[in-house]
């Protein structure tokens, strides 16, 4: 009876495909862990922003816009009809003092502002410290 | 964040290269051993009883059983290419 399959063939063949099987496991993993490594980093950049966006309202706390625009710690600015007017009092107030800033400031006048900064933070800071 | 993509991108082309090779060897692993149920007339036998027979064997094949090493020396003599007789040659 002749033969009609080659067994080196065949096994040739196996051997490949279980290699090939081995390999894509592999890439797989990696596959997942970059997906993972990638959600992790889109998480962090998230937080950073939030964050910076928290250190922002701070900001705007302590000049005493709050109180000025009749806003209170945990109030919603956004889904509460009454207290989305307040968030528009602050915007316009934001808006006033962006609109009477130069197109262009100098160096003189940026220095005086951080200079202005620095002492509102110094004395916030005592007032914590004291009260 | 851009490196992690490009090396996903890459990994994906890769996966796509070999499951595309895997299915061509997937192929002629099939033929290979389509042309054994042909020889052996098996196309025409039970299908169940087929199947089972074959789940039997895989089975024991996995589980290293003694009976594999018959099966082994069966198949390979089964496989093994056998001389054609040449014609002999006339008498002057």
């Amino acid at each position: 009876m002749p033969s009609f399959v080659s067994p080196t063939k065949a096994k040739r063949l196996s051997r490949r495909w279980l290699k090939a099987t081995v390999e894509l496991n592999r890439l797989g993993s990696t596959k997942q862990a970059l997906a993972h490594q990638g959600k992790l980093t889109d998480k962090s950049v998230r937080r950073a922003r939030t964050r910076t966006l928290i250190q922002i309202g701070a900001l705007v706390k302590m000049v005493g816009l709050f109180s000025v625009c009749g806003i209170e710690e945990g109030m919603d600015l956004q889904l509460n009809i009454e207290h989305q007017d307040k968030a528009a009092i602050l915007l316009g107030v934001l808006l006033q003092a962006y609109e009477a800033l130069p197109d262009k400031p100098s160096v003189e006048q940026l220095d005086r502002w951080k200079n202005q900064g620095i002492q509102k933070f110094k004395s916030h800071q005592a007032d914590k410290h004291y009260n | 964040m851009q490196n992690n993509l490009k090396r996903m991108q890459d990994i994906e082309l890769k996966i796509a290269s070999l499951k595309g090779e895997q299915i061509k060897i997937e192929q002629e692993l099939t033929n290979e051993l389509l042309v054994i149920l042909k020889k052996q007339q098996a196309l025409g036998l039970d299908f169940n009883s087929l199947v089972g027979g074959l789940l039997y064997v895989i089975d024991s094949i996995k589980a290293k059983s003694d009976v594999v090493e018959g099966w082994q020396q069966a198949g390979a003599k089964f496989c093994k290419p056998h001389k054609s007789k040449a014609p002999v040659p006339e008498m002057a």
